[in-house]
């Protein structure tokens, strides 16, 4: 019984050994595919990408009642409006001036000619040429809203910036 | 005893107003005597009393138009009367008779019984044209004051009744009328404010401007024909000036900013208004004739709205140096500035009384909402002549005894006028779906009829 196992375990030896020498001769001979030099490449140098100019927009500034003082929320949006006209330094704009329905339309016309000009000037104050800016007040005869409350009315007491070029 | 003074003092008065009717068959006398008659409408008292008898027509012809004519006389002539505060006008329901022709119809002791001073008769014809005999008679005196033939195209009907009215007031009074005065206002019945016309009572409506754009703040020269006004039609709001007569237009003022709340000086040749080209609401004066333009306030605050005084040397005008509007005097040439209004914390759109110059309309909010208020020149004795809505622009009548102002109390800014006492508040423009604002008067017109 031992003498079987032995072999059998001396027969699968030779087998494996003529096989694997027949497998040897019948190996077949590549020539291996020319080697293609690559395209050399240049890295360009990393920049920053150019940002997306924001589209000229200016925003309108608000008012107290029989008031043309800015008040520091409108400061704040001169300020904007301002470095938005500094990246447009072509821009022309008319600063329109506007009052609620209240008081006469004779002495509105007046103050809304003096918050216009107290837009223009702080826009000048900050560094835009005077003669990018017009200025106009239509008093009480342009109103956004035409309700006669004070939730139209505040909409009503403003500075318009109306882009011209 | 007090039947006796109450007698005395009706005899008094009957009297005066006898002598008024009495002397008008001379009329330089009855100028002379001009002031009894402002005193009549001062003290609101001693008016005289007119009976207004139905005209007559002359033809055959007595259709619906006849009729309607008729009663357009007489209703006109009576309601300029009773305006014009120097009459009583007679009730038709107790009229002794109706059917006069000539002076040898009346019977003057009937009217004399009821105290009725003149009597208005007279006859019309009718076609595409209208002709108007009329005669008024004093009654005390039995003589004829006023015998007049009138003529026009038959749709001036209205007009021809204004001009018998102050024909009517010129030779009882010796005052010239304001019966043939227009209004000059603001309407946005266009669907953009723009400058119309009416006669002083609201009727014939015309509109003025045709500029499509805010066309605001109407003025009469003095002369009556160039009305100013302040339009963005060119952009910004600069002052033109029309012609209401052939409508040829003129541009004043054009400066950067605003040319606007623009006032005549009574002598014509200036003009007082607020510009901002200096970058601060300040009133100017401009010589309409050299262009000339001198500055008037120069205080960093808003200035606006002048009006000037009837002899020409005084600005008042609305300055906020204190805060808040509020209404100053100043002399034309720049010196004696004063404020005169104390009440309220919003005064605005003086108007100076024409004629004797010793008051000044104006606008005050002293209730929340605006009142039509009056004011000594000294600051003294401030009256509010209305309670009710929104009241503003009060502009004096060129007799100075009527304001007419815009007044929101019906919904949407009308036209109203009132007398100078506050009585007779009447509504002379309508319209629900648009607004009329802005009037001003026109001085004392006389038209001419074709």
């Amino acid at each position: 019984m031992r003498r079987w196992w032995v072999s059998l375990l001396f027969l699968s030896l030779a087998g494996l050994i003529v096989f694997s020498g027949c497998a040897k001769k019948e190996q077949i001979e590549v020539t291996p595919p020319p080697v293609v030099e690559p395209e050399p490449v240049y890295e360009e140098p990393y920049v920053e990408p150019e940002p997306e100019p924001e589209p000229l927009e200016l925003k309108t500034i608000h008012f107290d009642y029989d008031k043309y003082n800015l008040k520091s929320e409108a400061t704040s949006i001169l300020n904007k409006n301002a470095e938005m006209l500094m990246n447009y330094p072509d821009a022309r704009i008319k600063i329109e001036g506007h009052c609620d329905e209240r008081g006469t339309n004779q002495y509105n016309l007046s103050l809304g000619q003096k918050r216009a000009d107290a837009a223009k000037s702080f826009l000048i104050n900050y560094g835009i040429s005077a003669d990018r800016i017009s200025t106009i007040s239509y008093g009480e005869e342009r109103p956004v809203c035409n309700g006669h409350d004070e939730s139209c009315w505040w909409r009503n007491r403003r500075a318009e910036f109306v882009i011209i070029e | 005893m007090e039947k006796k003074v109450l007698c005395i003092i009706y005899l008094v008065v009957l009297s005066c107003t006898y002598i008024c009717v009495d002397v008008v068959d001379n009329n330089d006398l009855c100028a002379q005597t001009g002031d009894v008659y402002v005193g009549i409408r001062d003290r609101g008292i001693g008016k005289i009393r007119i009976a207004i008898l139905p005209f007559y027509p002359k033809g055959s012809k007595w259709g619906s138009e006849e009729v309607e004519t008729r009663e357009s006389l007489s209703r006109t002539i009576s309601s300029d009367l009773d305006f014009s505060l120097f009459f009583d006008i007679f009730d038709t329901a107790f009229f002794p008779q109706k059917d006069v022709h000539r002076k040898e119809d009346i019977n003057f002791f009937a009217w004399s019984q009821l105290d009725v001073n003149a009597v208005l008769f007279g006859s019309f014809e009718l076609d595409d044209r209208i002709k108007i005999e009329a005669n008024l008679f004093s009654i005390n005196s039995a003589k004829p004051v006023l015998k007049e033939d009138y003529e026009a195209s038959a749709v001036q009907t209205r007009r021809l009744a204004h001009r018998i009215s102050d024909d009517i007031i010129k030779v009882l009074t010796g005052d010239e009328g304001i019966c043939q005065t227009q209004i000059a206002f603001v309407s946005n019945r266009s669907g953009v404010k723009e400058i119309f016309i009416c006669d002083y009572d609201g009727y014939g409506i015309r509109q003025l401007t045709k500029n499509n754009s805010i066309t605001i703040y109407p003025d009469w020269s003095p002369t009556g024909f160039n009305i100013s006004y302040t339009s963005y039609k060119h952009g910004n709001p600069d002052l033109f000036m029309v012609d209401w007569t052939n409508n040829k237009e003129v541009k004043l003022s054009d400066f950067d900013g605003l040319n606007t709340t623009a006032a005549w000086s009574p002598d014509g040749k200036k003009i007082a208004y607020t510009l901002t080209k200096e970058g601060n609401s300040d009133i100017y004066i401009l010589d309409t004739r050299s262009g000339r333009l001198e500055k008037l306030t120069f205080d960093p605050s808003i200035d606006c709205s002048p009006t000037w005084s009837p002899t020409g040397d005084k600005i008042a005008f609305t300055s906020d140096r204190s805060g808040s509007p509020q209404i100053y005097t100043i002399d034309a040439v720049g010196t004696n500035l004063r404020r005169l209004t104390f009440l309220g914390n919003y005064n605005d759109l003086p108007n100076w009384r024409p004629g004797k110059g010793d008051l000044i309309a104006y606008s005050s909010r002293v209730r929340g909402q605006f009142d039509v208020c009056t004011i000594d020149v000294n600051g003294e004795n401030p009256i509010c002549l209305t309670s009710i809505g929104n009241n503003e622009r009060p502009y004096w009548s060129p007799d100075g005894y009527h304001i007419v102002f815009a007044s929101d109390r019906s919904g949407n800014y009308q036209l109203y006028t009132v007398d100078w006492t506050g009585d007779n508040i009447n509504q002379i423009t309508f319209g629900y779906s648009s607004s009329n604002t802005d009037p001003t008067w026109s001085p004392r017109m006389r038209w001419k009829f074709e």
